[in-house]
């Protein structure tokens, strides 16, 4: 890159805790003043996990910087040229524009309204980025580029610059998992970042990044600190409980009318206007306003009363599938059991003891995946391209599914909620009680 | 009674290649060819870079391991990376789905001795075989012709060379897909 190119990203500087600071473009510079892109600084990146760790306050807009920042130093390593590494920088800072509040748990509620509608925060971002005013203003005729890089299907010669973004070793990951462990005050995440690109190529099969052999070891640390923030971070069981509230209570908003489900649909038509004005208003805080500041005494401001206090419901079960299929065998029924079936349950059980329905949560979470799971990250070693898991000397099996059951605070209810599951699953209760 | 899922065509279908199957591709492709073959049976594939994958089928797969039907043995420098084995608990959930289910295990019996016959359940020819049928149906089922699939592979970014492209039709024919 020439004095002139290292000029261009540097027409203004953020200071970032992970990198120093971040360099942006007049374009660039434009873009994170408009509403659309502010508006992620009013989304947490890791929705309620400050519940169980205080300091996971970081959000979208941080993080959407580092990711640029962290695509753009991939582009230099992989010799990208000035026009091709704008646009990667371009498609890494908008690609988590879409996101609505609570990060992926929006996406959920949103999606169970638009049948056969991709709305997954990916999609919603292709749209903000084509019709969003202010973002169309600043990109001019590159906004088709940037949001067909950010598609399932991007051009083939944009092959290389989707992968930067979002594939298998790609600057979203390589920026959150540092970034999370730095907030929350973790080193579950933490991993050799530098190593990683100074050794990442262009896989010559695909065109996508791969990592020469003798970054492996960087990649083994990064997969196993992936692995490591899953089971201690995302997956902790205050996180869980509290994302689960949180969604009752925003079902139960729209069940009640507090928040206008029609809103949320997208245009049947292919017209996103009035879908986009809404969504565009919406942020972790002003979801809690809509449901806090309603007049009734509704069931929605009752939960999200409870997570706001935490007061959060307590684990009256919590059981592997390895531990049941060790100690009971359990049936095929529990085997294809989704996790709707697991919140019938959980309102059959909640209603044959008095409780009310929100009161009893069943949750199925799977663990071990990220680990070994889908392994699509590709190593070179000469002019061989192999996945990782062939030369890995730590590919192993390790698959579990976790099951939790909350309950309310009192321990002999939550006693009689573990019975009633035991019953239902067909296995003796004390492999599956959380309390002794 | 629970309706015919995915977690019963993977243990079926590892269970006709006689107990164990070699690789995570080899089984998306398998089950991709049951979903036409069995009435109501869809687990949702959609399009991606190594072919039509199902994210129900992975789920399911990971099911049936993580309560031991099946063990994934994880073989390093081995090309398929992963293998599934039967296991006793797996045997006696195979047997019951085969009698709840007799007709879908005959299909899927017949189409795993085919596949076993043209390539030995190598995931290379069934892929290409599962490319050119996605490519076909998307198209809204025309003819199997090596053009048709080259062109309506490059709109899913799939490149496919003539020579895959007929050995994925003279699957399908095998399999009498190809209609």
């Amino acid at each position: 890159m020439t004095s002139d190119g290292q000029r261009h990203f540097r027409h203004k500087a953020i200071r970032d805790p992970l990198y120093g600071f971040i360099g942006l473009s007049e374009i660039e510079t434009r873009l994170i003043d408009t509403p659309a892109f502010r508006r992620l600084h009013r989304i947490k990146q890791l929705a309620h996990t400050f519940i169980a760790y205080p300091s996971a306050v970081h959000t979208r807009f941080e993080h959407s910087l580092g990711c640029m920042d962290v695509a753009s130093r991939m582009c230099d390593e992989l010799n990208m040229d000035k026009e091709a590494k704008e646009l990667v920088r371009l498609a890494a800072l908008l690609h988590d524009i879409g996101h609505g509040p609570f990060s992926h748990l929006f996406e959920g509620v949103v999606d169970k309204r638009n049948h056969g509608i991709d709305s997954s925060h990916e999609a919603i971002s292709r749209v903000m980025i084509e019709e969003d005013e202010d973002v169309a203003r600043v990109l001019g005729e590159r906004r088709h580029r940037v949001a067909e890089i950010l598609g399932k299907s991007a051009p083939e010669e944009d092959a290389l610059a989707s992968s930067i973004v979002s594939g298998s070793l790609d600057a979203d990951k390589l920026d959150y998992m540092l970034r999370d462990s730095h907030h929350i005050g973790v080193s579950y995440g933490r991993f050799d970042l530098d190593r990683i690109l100074h050794t990442i190529r262009k896989n010559p099969e695909d065109d996508t990044v791969c990592v020469d052999i003798r970054g492996k070891d960087a990649v083994e640390g990064y997969r196993l600190g992936r692995h490591l923030l899953h089971v201690q971070v995302y997956h902790h069981h205050a996180r869980l409980v509290a994302d689960k509230m949180f969604l009752q209570a925003l079902n139960a908003a729209l069940d009640e009318g507090v928040i206008d489900e029609n809103f949320l649909k997208r245009g049947q038509d292919g017209d996103d206007s009035e879908f986009l004005k809404f969504y565009k208003s919406l942020d972790d805080s002003s979801i809690y306003e809509m449901i806090m500041r309603h007049n009734s005494d509704s069931m929605s401001k009752k939960i999200l009363q409870d997570v706001r206090h935490r007061r959060l419901l307590k684990r009256a079960c919590d059981f592997t599938s390895m531990e049941l299929m060790r100690n009971a065998g359990v049936d095929r029924k529990l085997v294809k059991m989704e996790q709707d079936d697991f919140d019938s349950m959980a309102r059959e059980v909640a209603g044959e003891l008095g409780l009310e329905a929100h009161q009893v949560i069943f949750l199925k979470a799977e663990i071990g995946i990220k680990l070994y799971g889908g392994d699509s990250i590709q190593v070179i070693r000469k002019e061989d391209v192999m996945s990782l898991s062939q030369y890995s000397p730590i590919t192993a099996k390790s698959l579990v599914i976790r099951y939790l059951v909350y309950g309310p605070g009192d321990s002999g209810t939550r006693r009689k909620i573990a019975d009633k599951i035991a019953e239902r699953l067909r296995v003796p209760v004390r492999i599956i009680s959380y309390q002794d | 009674m629970l309706g015919f899922d995915s977690h019963d065509a993977i243990l079926l279908t590892i269970s006709s290649c006689g107990g164990t199957l070699n690789g995570r591709v080899t089984v998306q492709k398998l089950v991709y060819f049951h979903t036409i073959n069995i009435k109501e049976f869809s687990p949702h594939y959609t399009h991606h870079y190594y072919g039509p994958f199902s994210r129900v089928v992975a789920s399911a797969l990971y099911d049936l391991s993580a309560f031991a039907f099946v063990n994934e043995i994880a073989h390093p420098r081995f090309h398929e990376g992963y293998a599934y084995e039967m296991t006793e608990e797996g045997s006696k959930y195979a047997e019951a789905a085969s009698s709840e289910f007799p007709e879908e295990n005959k299909q899927i019996d017949e189409t795993v001795r085919t596949c076993k016959a043209f390539c030995e359940l190598k995931p290379a020819p069934l892929s290409y075989a599962a490319k050119c049928h996605y490519i076909v149906a998307k198209q809204g089922g025309g003819e199997y012709t090596v053009d048709n699939v080259r062109s309506g592979g490059k709109d899913l970014n799939w490149r496919i060379s003539d020579k895959d492209a007929r050995t994925g039709i003279d699957l399908l024919k095998k399999l009498r897909l190809d209609k």
